[in-house]
């Protein structure tokens, strides 16, 4: 998928330029038979706030990936590759590759990987760019590339918390990253030294990731500055989400699987939670999303529901009032609903057991 | 009454991947951290109240080198589920902007 496309496009850089490199291609997606067995055997396991591994579950996904840890870069690299084209792999893992590859210290690759994955969000201004790790036996260094900024040992060690719901511990394939006695230090004036951080050896284990590929939404968005509807929302939406609901059920009768939400910008969209006491906003954006099973359904039925949308009343038995659409026709087919299901481990005897790895020179276009 | 927008440096949220969500709140230096961080409103049982969670579903943390307190727990439901209101949870902090901290 991914890897292919990428590998597309690489083949055809390289035969405008005239190269003709070794191209590894490391793919992640996995065989359901495969983990199928492996959840069998009690391979699999679910990760709180997950359920067990299920076929079910399995066969809701598209595609289910593995990601990698850096073993399978270290085979390429060693094969002569001189481009790796991989499919999903942990954050840290790909930048931790290479140290440890020419045998740098374990805890040291794997926290420059951390701190580095995303590269100057570690130094004071993140918008400066990337940033340069050297790693040692028992410390790396990290400093940004651009000279306009610096990595302090707050910064760095800042990072540690990020998108990360343990700051001392990261779960890695094959272990576990302790940084809750890591040293930050000033080296130099844009450079930090990162040391005492530990490596503990585990079982060699793989995140698995799928998201299942559920119904389909189209929206249709009005603007509301009627002050009348804007002191009692919540009233109003009331009715509104009824009345169209019953519209839905007369026009289409007997059809399952659908519904309908609002989402009120400039009221509580975001939240769903209650607003302030005597909170009247000047204006909202209000958002209908039709979910059905199909495309075609949620149009069809947003489009069912656009006069009543536009000209729903506050109270029965007023002069029907009409609110802003900003487009014209109003209904936006958005997609489809994809819902991340997965969140197991699978443990594997070979840390390269469930990846696909193959080396093969550039394929150069006929001309 | 002091809230914690009043004290802290900054408070920010993001998914810590798709079934989990994280909050970090940062105070400006160490006395204010120290007069922070055992607060009964900013224990697991408070947070994990406001976001409909039990006490023993958040992780906190603290970490004294950063003042920073850190709060994770399970979203409500999973990354793009059909009634997702913040995919990367990005806003999920601000209720927690006029959280009353009592008198400090």
């Amino acid at each position: 998928m991914g890897v292919d496309w990428t590998r597309e496009i690489v083949d055809e850089v390289a035969g405008e330029l005239g190269f003709a490199p070794q191209i590894a291609l490391i793919y992640s997606e996995q065989d359901k038979t495969r983990l199928s067995a492996k959840a069998r055997d009690g391979r699999i396991t679910s990760l709180p706030p997950a359920a067990d591994y299920s076929d079910d579950v399995a066969t809701e996904c598209r595609h289910i990936v593995a990601l990698m840890g850096p073993e399978p870069f270290i085979e390429a690299l060693k094969h002569g590759a001189d481009i790796v084209l991989a499919g999903r792999t942990t954050d840290a893992a790909i930048l931790a590759a290479v140290p440890l590859m020419n045998g740098a210290g374990v805890a040291s690759a794997w926290h420059a990987g951390k701190i580095a994955e995303c590269g100057g969000l570690c130094t004071e201004d993140p918008r400066g760019g990337g940033v340069l790790i050297e790693v040692g036996r028992d410390h790396f260094d990290v400093r940004p590339l651009s000279p306009e900024t610096r990595c302090t040992p707050e910064s760095v060690s800042a990072h540690m918390l990020y998108e990360n719901s343990d700051p001392f511990r990261l779960y890695e394939p094959g272990g576990v990253l302790d940084a809750t006695d890591a040293r930050y230090e000033q080296l130099d004036s844009r450079t930090v030294r990162v040391s005492g951080s530990r490596w503990e050896k585990g079982a060699y284990t793989m995140k698995l990731e799928g998201a299942s590929s559920g119904p389909f939404q189209t929206i249709m968005m009005i603007g509301i500055q009627d002050p009348d509807v804007l002191s009692d929302l919540p009233a109003f939406l009331e009715r509104m989400s009824g009345h169209l609901d019953t519209v839905v059920q007369r026009t289409f009768p007997g059809l399952e699987g659908w519904s309908l939400s609002f989402r009120p910008y400039g009221y509580n969209a975001v939240s769903g939670t209650p607003v302030k006491p005597d909170y009247i906003p000047q204006e909202i954006g209000l958002m209908m999303i039709v979910t059905a099973p199909t495309q075609d359904l949620a149009t069809r039925i947003a489009k069912s529901l656009n006069s009543t949308f536009f000209h729903f009343p506050r109270k029965p038995g007023i002069p029907l009032p009409s609110y802003a659409y900003p487009f014209s026709p109003a209904e936006i087919e958005r997609g489809q609903v994809h819902e991340f299901r997965l969140n197991h481990v699978v443990s594997v005897d070979d840390p390269l057991e469930l990846v696909r790895l193959s080396l093969q020179p550039v394929k150069v276009a006929a001309q | 009454m002091t809230r914690l927008k009043d004290v802290a440096r900054y408070v920010r949220s993001k998914n810590a991947g798709p079934f989990w969500v994280t909050i970090d709140v940062f105070f400006p230096d160490d006395h204010t951290f120290e007069a922070c961080r055992s607060l009964p409103a900013l224990s697991a049982r408070s947070i994990g109240a406001i976001y409909g969670r039990e006490a023993d579903e958040v992780k906190r943390f603290e970490v004294p080198s950063l003042r920073t307190i850190k709060l994770s727990f399970p979203r409500r439901s999973p990354q793009g589920a059909v009634e997702e209101r913040d995919m990367h949870s990005g806003q999920s902090y601000v209720r927690l902007l006029d959280l009353e901290l009592g008198n400090l």
